[in-house]
């Protein structure tokens, strides 16, 4: 694993969920076993993947991310020469191939499922292979635009809810992450109060904030007489950041504040610098009426799954067993 | 109650449908009035012109085709054996706003969905967008199954330098055989179009595959509106057709249809020629995107991809009654005893 986090910085799609450090905590935060899968074409690395493994009840289960560990994306991190397209998509398929042997021959499953990042597109080696493919969706800010374009974009309630919320005398912003968890608590609570099972620990969420991540887990809090009533928790990695967690505290009336959080964030990326702004999530019906006020891009990328016919038994179990929320 | 209808388009409001489908950003040559009902014929389905309305406005077209068969209800867009890429909703959203946009967008599937659902009935239900519909989660949520399919494109608005800097050099080898081949000669006299169509059902048949296209449905393309966006390509040695295209344009796109090389008289870089000068043809006409049609099956998508195209992807839903679940469990049972 020496080399693992080289190679992911110069992968084209990898993330700051595929680098050593979250896969550790989200190994132990799942209770599945790390095995990170490297492939080579002759000398040069050009593949990585991190896969989770267990058996539960006599089940084998094989996945990119584990559920549970609020990852929106895992799966393959390529680091393929693109001399000319034919050679990548002919050294594309090559890989896919040669990581869908060694699942099925060297690993074996009765569940596999990967979760690709939007960028990754090419689903043909699975579905020639027979794997199911479904469709995800995810909000994106492209944050290259100016900032007075992507508020342009807001749903008019929802520039008049941010025109609330900075109006506001009595909040207060606050950047520092002192308050990060504080925002995890608040969001824990929010889950709690509709009895949706929350996916991160506090266990976890210290394991990554000691961690060389920390530098890219950033908070916003909106207090109100010290007391935190709204907060995100985002992450960064190259170029992207993202939306990780946030919740509005519904004790008291704060008119704008979950608008204004996001606001903030947007502003706070584009003057760094990042390309993009994924607010991670826009699957659930409930949820996507929010979150589509805000005028994103809607962006989609690639589930694989594929069962044994005891799989199939095991899938039913886990989805009673180990229903989550991704958004 | 919805604000959004679907209704079954009169035969006498027919006449607005191709104006519509110009409009609209995700219609295709596919979606003419004139294609649909030659496809109602090829496939021996019934055609039915779905339109959405919200209010006065007239915002989703939707070609559907039914037959039972088997006392199974089927319902497809396109059909089968028609050799058309794209079919599905045809939407003209006016969109003030991102959320509006989207807001209207799933209203009108929704809408679709019911009607499909509520008004026709099906045991099996297929649809094949057009790359520009993405958003297929109003299928999701009614618990459709998904497909992602695959087309391979070039981007003619770079200029056909760019196009070739992009070939493998394998791709280039053989273009320069035939581009030195003097003995080679492009015609694109449409006189030549059945010949090619000719060759293709005879390749098919060598290849023990059923060549959807008859001549009728052909026949039926070239006596209507359509006639005027069909257009080919056809390379000779010495007299004898050995590659040729019959394309479709379409907007500021076109599609290779139906390609072909022969294998009896076979002359190396025959297809890169037809490629190459269509590319070069298609780019001086002012056309934008190429569509070389098809990149889901393996062994073509190996010869497709050296000339280093674009992957485009575009989505296929499906739904199946439980009786239609069976049905289809014994009909591929069934194909592969066959094949066995």
């Amino acid at each position: 694993m020496e080399y693992w986090d080289e190679y992911i910085a110069r992968s084209s799609n990898g993330t700051i969920f595929h680098t050593s450090e979250w896969l550790r905590a989200a190994e132990s935060h799942a209770n599945m076993k790390l095995l990170p899968v490297v492939v080579r074409k002759g000398d040069h690395i050009v593949c990585l993947l991190p896969l989770f493994y267990r058996r539960r009840y006599g089940f084998r289960i094989l996945m990119s991310p584990p559920n549970l560990c609020a990852i929106p994306y895992l799966g393959p991190a390529f680091i393929i020469p693109s001399s000319n397209r034919y050679k990548y998509e002919q050294t594309y398929i090559d890989v896919i191939d040669e990581i869908i042997l060694f699942a099925e021959k060297n690993i074996g499953f009765d569940y596999l499922r990967i979760v690709h990042p939007p960028d990754v597109i090419d689903m043909r080696p699975y579905t020639w292979k027979k794997y199911y493919v479904h469709p995800r969706y995810t909000y994106i800010f492209d944050l290259t635009a100016k900032t007075e374009e992507l508020y342009n974009h807001f749903h008019s309630t929802t520039k008049n809810a941010v025109k609330k919320a900075i109006t506001n005398e009595n909040i207060v912003i606050s950047g520092n992450i002192k308050y990060a968890q504080d925002v995890l608590t608040l969001v824990r609570k929010r889950f709690e109060a509709k009895k949706i099972r929350f996916q991160i620990s506090d266990r976890y969420f210290q394991q990554l904030m000691n961690s060389s991540l920390s530098d890219n887990i950033e908070s916003v809090a909106i207090l109100h007489n010290d007391r935190i009533v709204a907060g995100d928790i985002a992450l960064t990695d190259k170029k992207n950041a993202y939306a990780w967690i946030g919740s509005v505290s519904r004790d008291g009336n704060y008119p704008g504040i979950g608008e204004l959080v996001l606001w903030e964030k947007i502003k706070e990326f584009a003057g760094r610098g990042y390309l993009t702004y994924d607010i991670i999530g826009a699957n659930r019906r409930d949820i996507r009426k929010h979150k589509a006020k805000y005028g994103a891009r809607l962006a989609d990328y690639y589930v694989v799954e594929k069962t044994s016919m005891k799989g199939s038994i095991a899938l039913q179990l886990m989805k009673r067993f180990g229903k989550e929320n991704d958004e | 109650m919805s604000e959004y209808r679907a209704y079954i388009v009169d035969e006498k409001d027919l006449d607005l449908w191709d104006d519509y489908i110009s409009r609209s950003e995700a219609g295709t040559i596919f979606h003419r009035l004139d294609w649909l009902k030659a496809a109602a014929d090829q496939s021996n389905m019934k055609f039915i012109p779905v339109a959405v309305t919200k209010g006065e406005d007239l915002v989703c077209l939707m070609p559907l085709f039914y037959k039972t068969k088997y006392g199974l209800r089927v319902l497809l867009s396109p059909p089968n054996r028609c050799y058309i890429s794209y079919s599905g909703p045809v939407l003209n959203i006016i969109p003030s706003n991102r959320y509006k946009y989207e807001w209207t967008y799933i209203s009108i599937l929704d809408e679709i969905i019911h009607f499909a659902e509520k008004q026709i009935g099906f045991d099996y239900f297929r649809i094949i967008h057009t790359p520009a519909i993405r958003d297929m989660r109003p299928y999701v949520w009614r618990g459709y199954s998904f497909s992602p399919k695959y087309t391979y494109t070039f981007d003619l608005s770079k200029g056909p330098e760019e196009v070739y800097n992009r070939f493998s050099h394998a791709a280039r080898k053989y273009l320069r055989k035939a581009l030195n081949n003097d003995e080679l000669t492009i015609s694109r006299d449409r006189e030549y179009m059945h010949a090619i169509l000719s060759l293709a059902e005879e390749r098919s048949h060598d290849q023990d595959i059923t060549f959807r296209i008859t001549a009728d449905y052909f026949q039926k393309l070239l006596d209507s509106s359509i006639s005027s966006s069909i257009e080919s390509i056809a390379v000779f040695d010495k007299g004898n057709l050995v590659a040729g295209n019959i394309n479709l344009t379409d907007g500021d796109t076109v599609y290779a249809w139906v390609g072909i090389i022969s294998k009896e008289h076979v002359i190396q870089g025959a297809g890169e020629l037809v490629l190459w000068d269509n590319i070069k043809e298609y780019h001086k006409k002012g056309y934008k995107t190429f569509d070389i049609v098809d990149a889901n099956i393996r062994r073509l998508c190996r010869h497709k991809s050296r000339y280093g195209p674009d992957l485009i992807d575009y989505p296929e839903v499906y739904k199946t009654s439980l009786k239609g679940k069976i049905a289809l469990g014994l009909m591929n049972k069934y194909k592969k005893r066959q094949n066995d």
